[in-house]
């Protein structure tokens, strides 16, 4: 989000998603409760209508036309309010019986358009007009005269729309609680987040370096706000280290460029001196080579880091490579009075990259016979149920147990090496490899002598590495 | 000082380098040791001569204005050209060399490097080319190597080698007469692509030295100060 865009709160959002939610929900139930029961009361409806048609033809039948006049003026008695409303007619709808006095063509019968309607209703000579909903069926009877029958549905009507009525006010009220609702929760649920983002503008606008409070409720916020903390915890660090590296670099830069300086310096203060400049140009040649070594090796330890090279990963033989390093790096021990022994355990693998590995091995073989001064250098590559591992012990002097940790960070140089060449990269080319690769570096008194331990993950049943070394 | 060539030809080059800094220094450096140098500084025309002129060796920077250098040397074996292409690169990683080397590239070298690893490499690369089928012999002066029982003679007197030692004489005789630096004897006889801070080659160097030169009035195994080694019979 641009700091120029207006904040669109998701407060009212939330509410009106619950009260969409709500609406969409209760509405349905409600309008499918509205549709069931009248059609139930209808087919009720209906199904009384023929009911009593296929009765009053049966009377027709067996007691003809006179019977059935006696039977609907038995059913159609007085003018008050009635249920049943009965036309029995000749063929030409010249009125029989019934306490209709004409052909109810008024009456519509198709029920959703049913609309109240002006019944007119006649006993004998007195007609009386009332205005009633009223559902007909009618039948032609075997003799060509017709019978039409209705049924009084005013009540049923009242009962439908004070359903309908309920409903809606049903319905309202559930979208309005659930409008209110939404925005109440939303509310305290936002101000927790709300809380946050202040806390959070203020320390990335350097006024603060306090962290987000964490409740006691551990619920989801709580966890977001711890893991807010441990970010701005880890960004600290990484600024620290990245400041304690920026000096780092620095300071070892001054040092062998001040030293060529005065190389140069001195060398120009002598300009018919051809032989003092040559040793001047031939010392800066290797100052400038071991500058470019440095910053190769901070370099390749920078995209080690990365983590790129980790879709090169194949199954490495790690006996093969203890082995080709101990083969090269024998006759360069026996020069340095060292000697170099090994103890590799056949079909010892893992899953890397062979070229970092071997050179992570030499770094170690390298540092052992730099520091170690005597005795013997022992590499080995074995495994057991803990994973494969790779180790190179040596019997010097050994790093100070306050110390091994720190060693591992570049640039950093014990004080008994400072004068030994090196680029104070070795180790944490190592740790970065060991990295990479999900694998351990263990440094360890071997009492006397220093213990370097590559612990690598053991292998899991489909054949890739597990992330928990030994 | 610059080296001299280890044996009179010249090489024809061509450098396919935009940065003008290097190149001249490469080109002035080349011409001293012997060669004849034509500087290119873009991929385009550097291709177009490639593909025109006969050239021993091409040297091929990878990044290049208007075609990349791996676009250059794959055109050029597409187009059957065969001549032995190194390519100079910035990009030092193992993967990235591999992407070069499968591109049609025949070595790989990482800036920066010294001027004398280069000279050695075009010289071996110079003359590389006439491979007569698969040689089952090697011989410098007096030293034998035979490629199918794996034994050596000096002097028709044979000499106990390890297998590494084996390899290590080996890649110097197919390279006699030229200077082979450290590094390129890590890369083909151990396989390893970076420089390992102590000089474990010159010990196995003059270890190999102790036994095919030792006794014998005409030292072969010779080490070229600041370069490397060459394995020659002595003027």
């Amino acid at each position: 989000m641009s700091p120029t865009e207006p904040r669109r709160s998701i407060r009212l959002r939330l509410a009106l998603a619950s009260a969409a939610l709500a609406a969409a929900l209760v509405g349905l139930a409600l309008a499918g409760v509205y549709v069931a029961v009248r059609e139930i009361l209808e087919h009720e409806t209906d199904h009384g209508l023929q009911a009593e048609l296929d009765e009053l033809e049966g009377v027709h039948r067996a007691s003809g036309t006179e019977g059935l006049r006696r039977t609907i003026d038995q059913r159609s008695v007085g003018l008050a309010g009635h249920d049943g409303y009965y036309f029995f007619s000749e063929r030409r709808l010249e009125r029989i019986a019934g306490n209709l006095p004409v052909w109810p063509e008024s009456i519509d019968h198709d029920v959703d358009d049913l609309e109240s309607t002006t019944v007119t209703l006649q006993e004998g000579s007195d007609t009386r007009a009332i205005v009633r909903f009223v559902r007909m069926d009618a039948v032609i009877l075997d003799d060509g005269r017709h019978l039409t029958i209705g049924r009084d549905i005013t009540e049923q009507r009242r009962v439908v729309r004070a359903l309908r009525f309920a409903a809606v006010s049903a319905f309202g009220i559930a979208v309005a609680i659930a409008l209110v609702g939404g925005l109440s929760v939303s509310r305290r649920l936002l101000g927790r987040v709300e809380g946050m983002n202040r806390m959070l503008v203020g320390i990335l606008a350097g006024r603060s370096r306090e962290h987000v409070p964490i409740g006691d409720r551990r619920d989801e916020f709580d966890e977001l706000a711890d893991h807010f903390n441990r970010l701005l915890d880890e960004n600290d660090r990484l600024i620290e280290r990245m400041r304690q590296f920026t000096n780092d670099v620095a300071h070892d830069l001054r040092t062998p460029l001040s030293r060529m300086r005065a190389q140069v310096e001195a060398a120009l203060a002598h300009p018919d001196d051809t032989g003092r400049a040559q040793e001047a140009l031939q010392s800066l040649l290797g100052e400038i080579n071991t500058l470019l070594e440095l910053f190769n090796a901070l370099l390749r330890i920078a995209q080690i880091e990365s983590g790129s090279l980790r879709q090169q990963m194949r199954a490495v033989d790690l006996t093969a490579l203890a082995r080709d390093a101990v083969e090269l790096y024998q006759p360069a021990a026996e020069e340095a009075g060292l000697a170099l022994e090994s103890s590799l355990s056949p079909d010892v693998s893992t899953v890397g990259d062979r070229h970092l590995l071997a050179q992570a091995l030499t770094n170690l073989i390298d540092n052992a016979i730099k520091y170690a001064g005597n005795g013997v250098i022992r590499v080995e590559a074995a495994a057991d149920g803990d994973g494969p591992r790779l180790v190179v012990q040596d019997a010097g002097p050994g790093i100070p147990e306050v110390d091994r940790k720190r060693v591992l960070e570049r640039f950093v140089r014990l004080d008994a090496s400072r004068n030994l060449p090196g680029t104070g990269l070795g180790l944490a080319f190592v740790k970065a490899v060991a990295d990479l690769h999900h694998a351990r570096l263990v440094l360890e008194d071997a009492g006397p002598g220093l213990r370097a331990t590559l612990c690598f993950p053991a292998p899991q049943a489909d054949g890739r590495n597990s992330r928990e070394p030994c | 000082m610059l080296l001299a060539r280890a044996d009179g030809a010249a090489v024809k080059i061509l450098l396919i380098e935009d940065d003008p800094t290097a190149s001249e220094y490469l080109c002035n450096a080349l011409a001293e040791s012997g060669h004849v140098v034509d500087p290119v500084a873009d991929g385009l025309k550097g291709l177009n001569r490639a593909m025109n002129e006969p050239y021993d060796v091409l040297i091929v920077d990878r990044m290049l204005p208007s075609l990349d250098g791996l676009s250059v040397i794959e055109t050029l074996r597409k187009a059957g050209r065969e001549t032995p292409v190194l390519i100079v690169s910035a990009l030092s990683d193992v993967d990235e060399r591999v992407r070069g080397l499968r591109a049609g590239g025949d070595d790989y070298l990482t800036k920066p490097f010294a001027y004398s690893e280069l000279l050695a490499r075009v010289e071996v690369l110079a003359h590389r080319k006439g491979g007569s089928g698969p040689r089952t012999e090697l011989r410098v002066a007096d030293l034998e190597m035979d490629l199918l029982g794996r034994n050596v003679r000096r002097a028709g007197q044979t000499i106990e080698l390890k297998p590494r030692e084996l390899q290590l004489l080996e890649y110097l005789m197919r390279h006699a007469g030229q200077v082979v630096t450290r590094t390129m004897l890590l890369e083909s006889v151990w396989d390893y692509h970076f420089d390992p801070q102590t000089n474990v080659i010159d010990v196995h160097i003059s270890r190999l030295r102790q036994k095919i030169d030792k006794g014998f009035d005409r030292p072969l195994l010779q080490t070229v100060r600041g370069a490397g080694y060459c394995l020659r019979e002595p003027d």
